[in-house]
């Protein structure tokens, strides 16, 4: 019974999600096809994002909500490529470059902030993403145009210093997404692309039960996958090791001399460093840079997609980063239209996903604490020589 | 001293090329030696340099591909000019397109903007009579650098010039 009950208790998230899409997919009337393209695109532009979140939960440091640090860093780097003009791949790998030691000098920052908040690091990294900000904020509302160069007028507002509030990306806008055009046609979508990117020529597939054409954002994938093997390897190597057995236990990993502080540190530069390149591929999809909001989000919906997939505060794999990333933007594709159908208004819909969606997530976390509090006391009763309550 | 008054020219003619304000630079100069002392702290002395030399390579590797990037990223307007200059006479329409871009069209007086990428581009003039025929096709391979925008003049590049780009020399 206590088995059953523990499947439960470790899948209720994703169960109910799964459950509310089944129930939303039918009303919101939305082709399958609509929705494979939709969700291919969301993929790709989200998970390399909620990738960079795993490497601090394998050091047992919680979800790090400091990503928002490496995504300023990211927004730096295209604020740079625009105003020097920098289009396409070149742009877009320099945005990474001049973002990387960025992210990393914020990252050792964040690091170091951590490590004297152990135990507490969600909620401090939470706060210091608000601290980095204003310091985002002033640099970009003040520094920008007046000690640091900007000179493409169409970047500054019109006082001659600080950044407008939406800059266009347009010479990097589906870059990635569209390197290998890659199609997947129906049985009805044969004629639909055939002048995709001024008549390249493009990778195209037919399946029988689909109709219409779906456009794969085959690089972005590529990248994604590229990512999913390097964590992957990482968890094989010597540091990655090291950051799980810190996981494991702090006091163990520093008593088998591991040195516990700077592979919490390493652990979070790389995930600031992947979150910055992470929204450089979000932006590039979406083309269009959002100078002051962008990257609030950016935290809050990575952490929310890998705790819908199944994933919890001390542990979370590759593949509760896709689930979480599909059941999450489903919702947010057929929440609104279903609500539309069903009362008649698409902001109930909306309503109605923000309140499950998010409630869903201090579902997550109140039964992540539950959890551990049951097996810290079980584990207290084992050392008292008590079997439990069973 | 003359060394580096030579050392200083150089760099502040980069400095001024790009707009960089010389507090600016000075700033990250103090910054990099305070970093560079920060982390080589308890390090004996060869190996804190051997660590350093190890990181210089790698960032200058890393620098190296930013400029490169730079060069071969920039995007640069192209202006293309169809007014009378220097006595040359203004074409009485010109089809002009760049790297087998969109083309435009452009009678005498007109001024039209195409966008290029990377540190040449290929220029196509198709002139045209008055019965909208062509009489002749330019083709011209232009190197453009890091500039930002370059001004063609369409009768100096019709004429045969090699000093086709305003102003004139």
């Amino acid at each position: 019974m206590r088995k059953i009950f523990d499947i439960i208790a470790n899948n209720a998230v994703p169960a109910v999600f799964i459950i509310i899409s089944a129930f939303a997919i039918p009303l919101s009337g939305y082709s399958a096809s609509y929705l494979v393209q939709e969700l291919l695109t969301r993929i790709g532009r989200n998970s390399f994002l909620i990738l960079s979140l795993l490497i601090p939960i394998m050091a047992g440091m919680g979800l790090n909500f400091g990503m928002v640090l490496g995504a300023m860093a990211g927004q730096i780097g295209l604020l740079f490529i625009c105003d020097w003009g920098i289009v396409g791949i070149p742009g877009m790998v320099l945005a990474c470059l001049i973002g990387t030691p960025i992210a990393i000098v914020l990252g050792i920052f964040c690091g170091h902030v951590l490590n004297r908040a152990k135990g507490r690091e969600m909620v401090t990294s939470y706060i210091l993403g608000f601290f980095i900000n204003g310091v985002y904020q002033m640099t970009v509302l003040y520094l920008m145009g007046w000690i640091i160069p900007i000179t493409n007028p169409t970047l500054l507002l019109s006082r001659g210093y600080g950044v407008r509030n939406a800059v266009s990306l347009l010479g990097i806008r589906g870059i990635l997404d569209n390197l290998i055009p890659t199609i997947i046609t129906g049985t009805q979508g044969t004629a639909q692309f055939v002048n995709i990117n001024g008549g390249k020529s493009f990778i195209m597939m037919q399946l029988p039960f689909l109709e219409g054409s779906i456009r794969i954002p085959l690089a972005t994938l590529i990248v994604i996958a590229l990512f999913c093997i390097f964590i992957v390897w990482f968890r094989k190597t010597k540091l990655g090791q090291d950051m799980r057995a810190i996981g494991q236990s702090q006091s163990v990993a520093d008593s088998a001399g591991i040195p516990v502080n700077r592979t919490r540190i390493i652990a979070i530069v790389i995930s600031t460093v992947l979150a910055c390149y992470g929204q450089i591929i979000y932006l590039q999809n979406m083309g269009t840079l959002n100078t002051y909001n962008s990257h609030d989000q950016a935290g809050m919906f990575s952490i929310a997609a890998l705790l819908i997939g199944g994933a919890s505060v001390s542990k979370a794999t590759i593949a509760n980063v896709f689930a979480g990333v599909i059941l999450f933007h489903l919702m947010f594709i057929v929440a609104p239209v279903a609500g539309k159908n069903l009362i008649g208004d698409a902001q109930i819909g909306e309503y109605f996903r923000v309140f499950v969606s998010y409630g869903i997530i201090a579902i997550a976390l109140v039964l992540h604490a539950w959890r551990r509090n049951r097996e810290r006391e079980a584990a207290r009763r084992s050392l008292r020589g008590n079997k439990g309550d069973e | 001293m003359t060394m580096f008054n030579e050392y200083w020219e150089i760099v502040r003619t980069f400095l001024d090329a790009y707009g960089v304000s010389y507090e600016l630079a000075g700033l990250i100069v103090l910054v990099l030696i305070w970093l560079l002392l920060f982390l080589g702290r308890g390090l004996s002395f060869f190996r804190f340099l051997m660590r350093w030399y190890q990181r210089l390579i790698i960032v200058t590797g890393l620098v190296a591909l930013g400029f490169w990037l730079f060069y071969v990223g920039r995007e640069h307007q192209i202006l293309l000019d169809n007014k009378n200059v220097n006595g040359l006479k203004a074409l009485e329409q010109v089809n002009v397109s760049i790297n087998g871009g969109e083309s435009a069209e452009l009678m005498p007086g007109d001024r039209d903007m195409r966008k290029a990428v990377g540190p040449e581009f290929e220029v196509k003039a198709e002139i045209l009579d008055d019965n909208g025929e062509v009489v002749s096709t330019i083709t011209k391979t232009v190197k453009i650098g890091c500039v930002k925008n370059m001004t063609i003049s369409l009768p100096a590049l019709a004429a045969g010039s090699e000093d086709f780009t305003l102003p004139l020399k």
